[in-house]
């Protein structure tokens, strides 16, 4: 175990030859990729904790969830993973509609507590109908030859599957980004996110806006789960660890800051890789590393926060 | 109660003397059959447990549980006769989940709840249940994990054995002799890239001094290797850059079927092309094979049972090829190579009770197990004489899968570790 150890951080250390400098840029793409997916994890959360001052815990079980009714819509019918999303998408913001109508109002905005534990115990619900309906057994989405394709980069070899993946997670986040700070709705949204009360006073009805919020929150949610269910085999219970990703891009980008949070995966991403490097086994140990080493240099998050 | 009786009595003379003496007649019989009843109720019952995962990600190794219990209920539905005293059999199945907690949890239940007088068990996750038998002093026959990831995380040594806990399987050294049989096959650098999970059967493996990497050295072959991964992993790209840099050719290690889709995946999109992949575990199943396309094509790895294996079943009489072939006619699926190591396990429980004498008493079965022979539908199970105490081992060969028409197939390409079931085709290079 040790002499291997030992190779590797010299061979990490040492970028000098042509090839280990070819293996480092592969890693740090790889790592960018990889956390472009976990970024897209994070950007419901960031805005629900933006919008809404909300802390979803039952955000990694959302993500588990639309993986698994993307591939009920693949079995029953001809759709792959991606084209699922249109049926899926829609289906998403229902079920965030309703979630919020239904229960998020009656405890958003009173006291952090409430909502907290409100999804706490959503996310043990969700994992075990998710359990009782489709066994604890694993699945993932089909993504055919896509995931065995790769494109040729000056002597480097990039997956096809994770560049699309980024690709998407980069056109979300500027879409959304863009609806934010460019919309009637965004402007609504932000006077609620800055001053509940006032924004009440001059007609915005914050209750309803955070309905479509949550909708929309879980239309981001089903596109990742749909890159995630591509990427990764998921089953009931991996929701809790697709929240800590989520959470610690959030955090570490800086509160409700959507491109921090962006920028927030990307950081957890490189660093998981390049620990995978050090020791395999710790890839994701690394990752919660560099969160906490940031969290103790720099609480408020890598960026200034508040306003999404 | 009462008023409702005197009414029917009073109602009685319209009905006539005829149906009156029937309906007695019948009473009667009833309450004989009650009695009888009663009776095969307190005549002893043989309770065998039975734990496996039936769901979780290793579920595919329980996949053709439903269709051998209900073998083996219909077989012992008249019960068993031993030494003139006969005894019902019950079969109490339970679902660990694929967690090994949940694998202690049901054990303790089925020994402390339901005393059973036997207990059967898978372990690819790890040898709980037989470690619970083994505390408690209840025989316990278990498979489906290599023999040192049974006996060494139990605390167990070759030369002493246990009191109530067996096994049969395979051993490391065993496999390891079957992939460098397949490697030997075909010219390569003779550069072998190896990856093992972390988890109890992947460390028994992958062990520098007891696993396979020293009969792979030993065989002439170079290892290669960076590290373990976390089950559940999702990326490989330390490893995969490493092989690529090193020039491996062959790919070897211990992976569950979605982790080697990901390995798989991420070595084509890095542009990875190794001629041999021999990974352990994650091609044993058809469903893992499909999900893997075209690209599974001459992917080779260890075959434990076969429909092509020269066995006939100890409690049907049935050959390998009838097994299959009635297994698939009545469950509509592909034969997968747990059915014949499934089906065995209980030839093997129902001959320790039998060879008994008394099967209430733990101590007589252990004991009948533990010189135990018996001819199985996977061939020669001998506890006597097994590579360690209370071992007994099992044939395994090397194969390769065949995609064509987009339907996945094994075939036996190397049996030089058990030269009765034949070769059906040569091996080829990826």
């Amino acid at each position: 175990m040790a002499r291997p150890l030992m190779l590797t951080i010299m061979r990490l250390l040492t970028p000098t030859l042509e090839f280990d400098m070819l293996v480092f840029i592969e890693t740090l793409i790889n790592g960018l990729l990889l956390g472009a997916l976990y970024a897209l994890f994070g950007m419901g959360l960031s805005l629900s904790l933006g919008v809404m001052r909300m802390i979803n815990i039952a955000h990694g079980d959302f993500i588990v969830l639309g993986a698994y009714l993307s591939s009920v819509i693949v079995m029953s019918t001809d759709l792959g993973p991606l084209a699922s999303l249109l049926l899926l998408l829609p289906l998403m913001f229902v079920i965030g509609w309703l979630l919020q109508v239904v229960l998020f109002n009656r405890v958003v905005g009173r006291d952090p507590l409430s909502p907290l534990l409100l999804t706490f115990g959503l996310s043990i619900v969700i994992q075990n109908l998710l359990q009782e309906g489709f066994s604890a057994d694993t699945r993932s989405l089909p993504a055919g030859d896509l995931a065995l394709q790769g494109v040729e980069l000056g002597g480097m070899s990039i997956g096809v599957l994770p560049l699309i993946s980024a690709a998407i997670s980069i056109a979300v986040f500027w879409f959304i980004n863009r609806l934010i700070h460019r919309s009637p709705v965004g402007a609504a949204v932000r006077a609620v996110a800055d001053d509940q009360e006032t924004a009440r006073l001059v007609g915005v009805n914050d209750k309803r806006l955070f309905a479509y919020m949550t909708g929309l929150i879980l239309v981001t949610v089903g596109i990742a789960s749909v890159l995630y269910g591509m990427r990764t085999p998921f089953s009931p219970a991996s929701g809790p660890e697709r929240l800590i990703f989520s959470f610690e891009a959030v955090v570490l980008g800086g509160l409700g800051n959507l491109w921090g949070t962006f920028i927030g995966g990307l950081i957890i991403g490189v660093s998981q890789l390049f620990g995978a490097r050090i020791d395999t086994g710790l890839g994701p140990f690394f990752g919660h590393l560099v969160f906490l080493l940031a969290l103790i240099a720099r609480p408020q998050g890598l960026f200034k926060g508040g306003k999404s | 109660m009462k008023h409702h009786n005197k009414e029917k009595l009073q109602n009685l003379p319209k009905v006539g003397r005829r149906y009156f003496l029937k309906s007695a007649a019948a009473l009667a019989v009833a309450a004989s059959m009650l009695s009888s009843l009663e009776a095969m109720a307190s005549s002893d019952v043989i309770k065998i447990g039975y734990v496996s995962p039936q769901s979780g990600p290793f579920s595919p190794f329980a996949e053709a549980d439903d269709y051998i219990i209900d073998q083996v209920r219909g077989l012992l539905a008249d019960g068993l006769t031993i030494s003139g005293k006969h005894y019902d059999v019950e079969i109490l199945v339970r679902d660990d989940q694929s967690s090994p907690d949940r694998a202690s949890n049901q054990a303790a239940d089925l020994i402390n709840g339901e005393e059973v007088d036997l207990m059967l068990s898978q372990v690819a996750i790890g040898p709980n249940v037989p470690q619970q038998c083994e505390l408690n002093g209840v025989p316990s026959i278990s498979t489906m994990g290599p023999w040192e990831a049974w006996m060494f995380p139990m605390g167990g040594k070759p030369d002493v054995g246990f009191q109530s806990a067996f096994h049969f399987f395979w051993g490391v050294a065993d496999i390891a002799e079957v992939y460098t049989g397949l490697w030997n096959a075909i010219p390569t650098n003779k550069k072998v890239g190896m990856v093992w999970s972390n988890d109890v059967p992947g460390m028994a493996l992958g062990n520098a001094e007891h696993g396979m990497p020293p009969v792979f050295k030993a065989a002439g072959f170079e290892l290669h290797e960076v590290g373990n991964f976390p089950v559940g992993a999702d990326d490989f790209t330390a490893h995969i850059q490493a092989f690529k840099e090193d020039g491996v050719e062959v790919v070897t290690g211990l992976f569950n079927p979605p982790e080697w889709a990901t390995f798989v995946a991420q070595s084509a999109q890095m542009g990875f092309k190794p001629k041999v992949m021999t990974p352990a575990k994650a091609l044993l199943f058809p469903s893992g094979v499909a999900a893997l396309g075209q690209s599974a094509d001459r992917m080779s790895t260890e075959i434990w049972w076969s429909p092509a294996y020269p066995f006939n079943s100890s409690l049907t009489g049935q050959s390998a090829a009838e097994l299959v072939a009635d297994y698939q006619a009545k469950t509509g699926r592909t034969w997968t190579q747990p059915i014949g190591v499934v089906h065995a396990l209980f030839e093997a429980g129902v001959q320790a009770l039998k060879l008994s004498g008394n099967p209430k008493d733990p101590e007589a079965v252990a004991n009948a197990i533990r010189n135990m022979q018996l001819d199985t539908v996977i061939g020669k199970l001998d506890f006597g004489h097994g590579p360690a105490k209370n071992v007994s081992s099992m044939r395994v060969v090397g194969g390769q899968w065949r995609i064509e028409d987009g339907k996945p197939e094994i075939f036996i390409t190397d049996n030089k570790t058990a030269p009765e079931i034949a070769i059906e085709r040569p091996f080829e290079a990826l």
